[in-house]
């Protein structure tokens, strides 16, 4: 077990943590550092005590690599390691990595297309059998295993020639250049070679069931349509665990969910946390630490700029102008929800804070359409060129807060000519082709545009990525800009994280000029915990509060 | 009887199939599909999507899907989730013994309880029992479950303190007394609407044994009130409770939607939502085929207690 | 109490009844079932309380029983049953003299028994009650009484479910109950009235027998002068909750005194034995010609198991002229309701032709047959199920010819000419089916089959729940209509006497087949078939062309 001898303030060491994300310097720092938690105490003897971990949504899939929803991330975070992993303010941290790869310390080359990891010595399965490069090699294979039901492949699919070189060392070459895969790497968690090599099957086997992994706890049982339970892995090769029982506990009712927790059978609430109108009560209970916390997700207004209405710029700017945005937060969604102009999370290090702020002004809105020559018509709606300012706005239907900000919207709309009809859908026709395939007009829509908490947008912004235009990804509202094209093609193949950042906050900046899609709010989640309970760190970075388990304990 | 029961036999199996295409037919028209939950994670591409579907079987057409389930159901293979992989049977498994704690255990709450306010009701007709009885049935039949429960949880978990909120047990205790601690709650939360409905039944069937002639003839036979209560009324009166309990069957082990997910129960019904939320058609045809059996069943052994008890019938 | 201030009822009296009234609940058209009536039943006599519905017989039986509904109250008189005044007993001296002092039998014997329970635990039941003795003793005295009332079988009948048993043979046992303890008085209320009529006159006769033998005093409830005239030695007539008449069954038969005794005697349908007089030859083309008519049901499954076929009517015949009217007449189960079922074409027929006007329906389709649907039509036994009650009158009887094209002010006025027509004043017309007498629905019925002007009327037992005064009004009706309209009937009756009154000719089934065909006078004196003698033999209080035989007074 490693020690914790840092006695560094939170403030020194998240400096030095940013420090060493620009720098690629994670290196540096000593591989037992992972997972320590943020303040200085000394750990208990061993683990002790148990915490209950209230989810909406019952996890099920626990073989790591298949695919699996959110909710599954909180027992792989617990029960398997990746390579490396990354923490809440976005920097990277070996896991069962010895260092994190990068350009400087030669674990990447300088085209990016050669990686070399060194692997630690000390990690060991749950049944007590070595881990090794092997189980790495594995891993990789098995994701792009054509008969597996992998989870995501893209940059997985990049990766060939993997070569062990010894049990702590593997190397492979990529296809091309393509530095989101470090990140992608923080959620591709390692399973066993020796387990899993023997099966027929990957897809039914036991091990599924009952995984096996190098993590801090360790699979006990599952009580289908109730818990799981885990148990502390004494052997683990990394700090903690300093709890003996960690129990996900599956509550599908959201009130149900929040009882729980103010009844106390419930230690802390994750995935999909305590709902907003419960927030002003859940502040005022005893022994309860119950913070905001922004998420990755940024809810907005989604422009199909396909529609003859929304391609001047104009038009786009009047509409943002018009959008009350803390009247909607705070009226609406119980003063839950952060306000931001970009889609970059704020927790991420590659968020612009300088952008310009939007202000909610109506007679600015009317003054641009004028100066845009968007005239009213008889019927009082503005037109131009035989277009008339009208579009109507989807979203899921039966979703309360969302409803209510339309007709917030349509009202507001209103007042400057414009004219905004509502038709929802049901979740599953309103997310399939209706939304992939670009055939709304407007959408009121919460995005997340990262994946695995890399700044690369590519999916979401690229002209490629347009799929109602022949194109591969999510680009639903059609967005096309060159520089923003050009910007991202740049950005995947950089490895500096201090360019990057210059790259992005250049997309940014752009996005928010062209404004393709009219940003709500960020998403804010509501998290609530027992005072005791020590250790925790939210992390916008990952899907799940229960990323980092193994540094909880209980306060004595 | 062997020739009721070949008849009975070949019915079901027509039915099943006639549900089971249905079933499938149903599912598969629902938008959606079991892949729908990754159209807004950022890192599914379009082929990941495309790729799973064609592991999973999803791209063939459905009759080609429907024909593939339904031969390997006949040879006993009940198919693996699509959400954990784990056999249909064991998925099912898993949850049946919550269920059937918590609906047999207020099914008999229910029949017994709603049993004795019908009989006392009937017996003692416009009476305050019987008005209070009445009353109390139609706001146990109008009132939400759910809102039942949730009163529940306030007032005997919340405020007092004396029943735990909801689960089958404390996590780490196996024992009968701890399971019994958490029954009480939802088993009388459930129950209050099946004590309404069975009171209900009861009351009129057993009005209905009343007003028989045969009661008149026991009257004029100089039997005691207590004997023409218990051995011409009940008994006759039992008779059309025989084939309602029948019906109750499948319920008791699909299990209870709302008290489950108020009392976070894990149960069959709480599994069915899931399982329909995430199109997981394997689990989903297994719970259709599943409680198409025990309805069928349910009738069956109804009918065979029907029959058993019911000379008319078992020597007809 | 009340019974200290009345004399001790004479010592040859089983049972007294002085001055009793019973109240209604508010809101019922009488304030009294009874009203201020007295009689007595002499010990070893058969004493028939006559009257029709709602006169307060089965009030009275019931009040002597102990058996009146909570909410009817016994308000004064007195009750003596062996000397004790049994008004105002608790409930359970009361219970204890039930089945013991006195019994009763009951209408339906179908319902009368428990189904779940044997034949010979319902007579043990009784036994046991009233302390008789231990199981075996009781099951010992169960086999004398079922031997006593002439079931077969004894033995076995102990064992057997009452579902077995036919409808005489539960009757049966309900006697063998009611005598299990050697009651004082047997009170039978209507005991033969849901029965055939041959077995009506087989429990007529045990009654009376077993009366005789035992020297039981019996309080028959009927609504039957013929069943009066079989067994009474003496007689009560009641109307509306009184008593109008008393004296022996001689007295009350041959020379009523009170007009209502008049009019009811009356009224009853007689043997005629003579022919109705032909109406001037018509066309001689029969309107309506049934040729080989076959109907089977199956029961079970075709696929599985044992089938069981029953064939309800059975290769029959016939012919009617127009403006006549066949009578078809037979016990339950002889398959006259299904011929007149297939006859309006309710049910498909199986076999043979059914040639209307020349025309053989049996064979047309739905579609093709319903334009003739309007000239057959039926009146129904049941007037009230027949009417639709959230309708008007005048709806139920404009609805069908609107709808087959008629306008609706001309059948409006129609309507209105009928009700008048078949007695009704024109204020009906608005009115709805409840608001009129079982005798006033039986002519809504009547009209509305008329509106269509039919040429051929099915009348299934149009006649049979109504008292006897309004079954002779009806008939007269039928009567006159035909005679106006020409219209050809098929009355479907069980009552033969009913049957005498109205038809050409009579067609007698058994099993489904016509047994015996022939005008009245052939049917009823000198019939040819050995089941249509038995049927006729057995009509109670009527020997045909003879004196009516009146129980002699013992």
């Amino acid at each position: 077990m490693t020690k914790n001898s840092s006695t560094t303030s939170n403030y020194s060491r998240r400096e030095a943590l940013r420090l060493m994300a620009i720098g690629g310097a994670a290196g540096l720092i000593a591989p037992n550092l992972l997972g320590k938690p943020a303040f200085a105490k000394t750990p208990p003897a061993g683990p002790a005590g148990r915490v209950i971990v209230g989810l909406s949504q019952e996890p099920t899939v626990f073989n790591p690599l298949m695919a699996h929803i959110e909710v599954d991330d909180a027992v792989h975070f617990s029960v398997f390691d990746a390579l490396v992993r990354m923490d809440p303010q976005g920097g990277l941290h070996p896991n069962l990595a010895a260092e994190v790869p990068s350009q400087k310390n030669g674990g990447i080359s300088e085209d990016g297309l050669n990686w070399r990891i060194r692997l630690r010595d000390n990690a060991r399965w749950h049944d007590g059998e070595p881990f090794t490069a092997e189980d790495v090699k594995f891993t990789l294979e098995l994701i792009t295993n054509p008969k597996f039901r992998a989870w995501r492949t893209s940059g997985h699919s990049l990766v060939q020639d993997i070569t062990v070189v010894s049990p702590t060392e593997i190397t492979w070459r990529m296809k091309e250049a393509f530095a989101p895969y470090l990140s992608f790497l923080a959620e591709t968690f390692i399973v066993p070679k020796h387990i899993l090599e023997k099966e027929a099957d990957p897809n039914t086997a036991a091990f599924n069931q009952a995984p096996v992994g190098t993590g801090a706890f360790k699979w006990s049982q599952r009580v289908a349509g109730d818990h799981i339970e885990l148990v502390a892995n004494p052997e683990y090769a990394g700090e903690g665990p300093y709890v003996e029982q960690l129990i996900f506990k599956y509550i599908p009712d959201m009130t149900v969910l929040y009882t729980q927790f103010k009844s106390g059978d419930v230690d802390l609430v994750d995935q999909s946390y305590i709902t907003a109108d419960h927030y002003t009560e859940a502040r005022e209970l005893a022994d309860r630490v119950v913070t905001l916390e922004t998420g990755s997700s940024l809810e907005s207004i989604y422009l199909n700029l396909g529609r003859p209405q929304f391609k001047e710029l104009a038009v786009r700017q009047a509409l943002y102008a018009a959008l009350d945005r803390k009247a909607i937060v705070d009226t609406i969604y119980y003063g839950v929800g952060t306000l931001t102009e970009t889609f970059m999370p704020k927790e991420s290090y590659y968020y612009d804070p300088n952008l310009p702020v939007q202000e909610f002004n109506l007679d600015r809105a009317r003054q641009i359409l004028d100066e845009a020559g968007w005239v009213p018509g008889p019927d009082g709606i503005r037109a131009k060129d035989g277009v008339r300012l009208s579009f109507s706005n989807s979203t899921t239907s039966g979703n309360n807060l969302r409803e209510q900000t339309q007709q917030f919207l349509q009202q507001t709309f209103a007042e400057i000519g414009v004219e905004m009809t509502i038709s929802n859908l049901p979740a599953a026709v309103m997310w399939g082709e209706f939304w992939l395939k670009s055939q709304f007009d407007t959408a009121m829509v919460g995005v997340t545009y990262l994946i695995a908490a890399d700044p690369d947008a590519t999916n979401r912004l690229h002209t490629k990525a347009i799929a109602a235009q022949g194109g591969h990804g999510s680009n639903t509202g059609q967005y096309s800009n060159p520089e923003v094209d050009a910007l991202l093609e740049k950005g995947a193949r950089s490895f500096d994280p201090e360019e990057r950042r210059g790259i992005y906050n250049r997309v940014q900046e752009v996005v928010r000029h062209d404004l393709p899609f009219l940003p709500l709010f960020a998403y804010t989640i509501v998290l609530g915990r027992k005072k005791g309970l020590d250790g925790f760190e939210p992390n916008a970075n990952t899907r799940t509060a229960s990323w980092d388990a193994a540094a909880w304990q209980w306060k004595a | 009887m062997r020739g009721f029961l070949l008849n009975r036999l070949s019915q079901s199996l027509v039915l099943l199939v006639i549900v089971s295409i249905i079933g499938f037919g149903i599912l598969n028209l629902l938008p959606g599909g079991p892949l729908a939950q990754f159209g807004l994670d950022p890192g599914m591409t379009q082929q990941d999507i495309e790729r799973l579907k064609g592991l999973l079987g999803l791209d063939r057409p459905i009759w080609i899907q429907y024909l593939d389930w339904a031969w390997r159901l006949v040879r006993g293979d009940w198919g693996h989730s699509f959400r954990d992989g784990a056999p249909v049977l064991e998925v099912i498994g898993s949850h049946l013994f919550a269920t059937l704690l918590l609906m047999g255990s207020s099914t008999a709450i229910a029949i017994s309880i709603g049993a004795w306010i019908g009989i006392r009701g009937a017996t003692r007709r416009y009476s305050l029992f019987d008005y209070l009885a009445t009353v109390g049935a139609m706001v146990a039949l109008s009132v939400p479950t759910f809102w039942f429960g949730l009163v529940g949880i306030y007032v005997f978990s919340l405020k007092l303190g004396w029943l735990p909120a909801g689960n089958m047990s404390e996590i780490g205790d196996a024992s009968i007394l701890g399971y019994l601690h958490h029954l009480i709650l939802p088993s009388i939360v459930l129950s209050l609407v099946h004590v309404a409905i069975w009171s209900r039944y009861m009351r009129t069937a057993t009005l209905d044994a009343i007003s028989q002639d045969f009661v008149k003839t026991a009257r004029a036979k100089g039997l005691s009130e207590r004997r023409i209560l218990m051995k011409h009324v009940v008994g006759n009166a039992l008779l059309p409770m025989i084939t309602l309990a029948g019906m109750q069957l499948p319920s008791v082990l699909t299990g209870a939607l709302v008290t489950e997910t108020v009392f976070t129960w894990p149960g069959m019904g709480r599994l069915f939502l899931d399982s329909l939320g995430y199109s997981d058609y394997p689990v989903v045809m297994g719970l259709l085929m599943f409680s198409a059996i025990l309805v069928l069943l349910g009738n069956l052994i109804a009918d065979i207690v029907v029959a058993i008890v019911d000379p008319r019938i078992r020597l007809a | 109490m009340v019974a200290s201030i009345q004399a001790v009822a004479p010592h040859d009296v089983a049972l007294s009844v002085r001055d009793l009234t019973v109240n209604l609940p508010q809101g019922m058209e009488r304030t009294h079932a009874v009203k201020d009536i007295s009689f007595d039943l002499k010990r070893g006599q058969i004493l028939c309380i006559i009257g029709e519905s709602g006169s307060g017989k089965s009030v009275t039986a019931n009040a002597i029983m102990g058996l009146l509904p909570k909410v009817i109250r016994l308000s004064s008189g007195v009750i003596q049953l062996e000397g004790m005044n049994i008004i105002g007993m608790s409930p359970d001296k009361l219970r204890n003299l039930r089945g013991r002092v006195v019994s009763m039998i009951f209408q339906d014997p179908l319902s009368a028994l428990n189904p779940l329970m044997t034949v010979g635990a319902q007579i043990d039941e009784v036994m046991a009650a009233h302390g008789f003795g231990t199981p075996q003793i009781c099951r010992n005295r169960a086999i004398e009484l079922l031997t006593e009332v002439g079931l077969p079988d004894p033995e076995l009948m102990y064992h057997q479910y009452p579902f077995r048993l036919s409808g005489g043979q539960r009757q049966r046992v309900m006697i063998a109950m009611a005598l299990a303890l050697e009651p004082t008085v047997l009170i039978a209320d209507e005991p033969t009235t849901a029965l055939d009529v041959t077995t009506q006159a087989q429990i007529l006769q045990l009654i009376r027998d077993i009366q005789r033998r035992k020297g039981m005093s019996v309080m028959f409830i009927t609504h039957d002068f013929g069943v009066v005239a079989e067994i009474a030695d003496s007689v009560v007539v009641m109307e509306k909750g009184n008593v109008v008449e008393q004296g022996s069954a001689e007295q009350v038969l041959k020379s009523p005194k009170h007009p209502y005794t008049q009019r009811l005697i009356a009224a009853v349908p007689h043997l005629t034995g003579e022919d109705r007089p032909r109406p001037e030859a018509a066309s001689k083309e029969p309107i309506l010609k049934v040729e080989g008519l076959v109907k089977t049901y199956r029961g079970g499954s075709a696929l599985f198991g044992a089938q069981r076929v029953v064939t309800a009517v059975n290769e029959v015949s016939f012919e009617l002229a127009p403006g006549r009217t066949l009578g078809v007449v037979g016990e339950s189960g002889s398959g006259k309701s299904s011929l007149g079922r297939l006859l309006i074409k309710l049910l498909d027929s199986d076999g043979g032709g059914i040639l209307f006007e020349g025309c053989d329906i049996a064979k047309l389709s739905e579609a093709k047959f319903r334009p003739l649907r309007p000239r057959i039509q039926m009146i129904f036994q049941d007037p009230f199920a027949s009417l639709n009650p959230r309708s008007t009158v005048g709806h139920i009887m404009t609805v069908g010819p609107v709808a087959h094209g008629m306008p609706y002010a001309q059948a409006r006025d129609e309507a209105r000419a009928l009700l008048a027509h078949v007695g009704l004043d024109a204020g009906a017309f608005g009115r709805y089916p409840h608001e009129f007498s079982g005798g006033q629905r039986q002519r809504i019925g009547i009209a509305r089959a008329l509106m269509f002007k039919p040429k051929l009327l099915i009348a299934d037992e149009a006649v049979s729940a109504l008292d006897v005064s309004i079954q002779a009004q009806i008939l007269q009706l039928l009567d006159q209509i035909q005679r106006e309209t020409g219209v050809s009937m098929v009355f479907i009756t069980h009552d033969l006497r009913v049957a005498s009154q109205i038809c050409d000719e009579i067609a007698v089934m058994q099993k489904g087949r016509i047994v015996e065909r022939g005008p009245p006078s052939q049917i009823f004196l000198n019939p040819q078939a050995a089941y249509t003698r038995q049927l006729v033999a057995a009509i109670p209080g009527e020997r045909p062309g003879n004196a009516r035989p009146v129980a002699a007074n013992a």
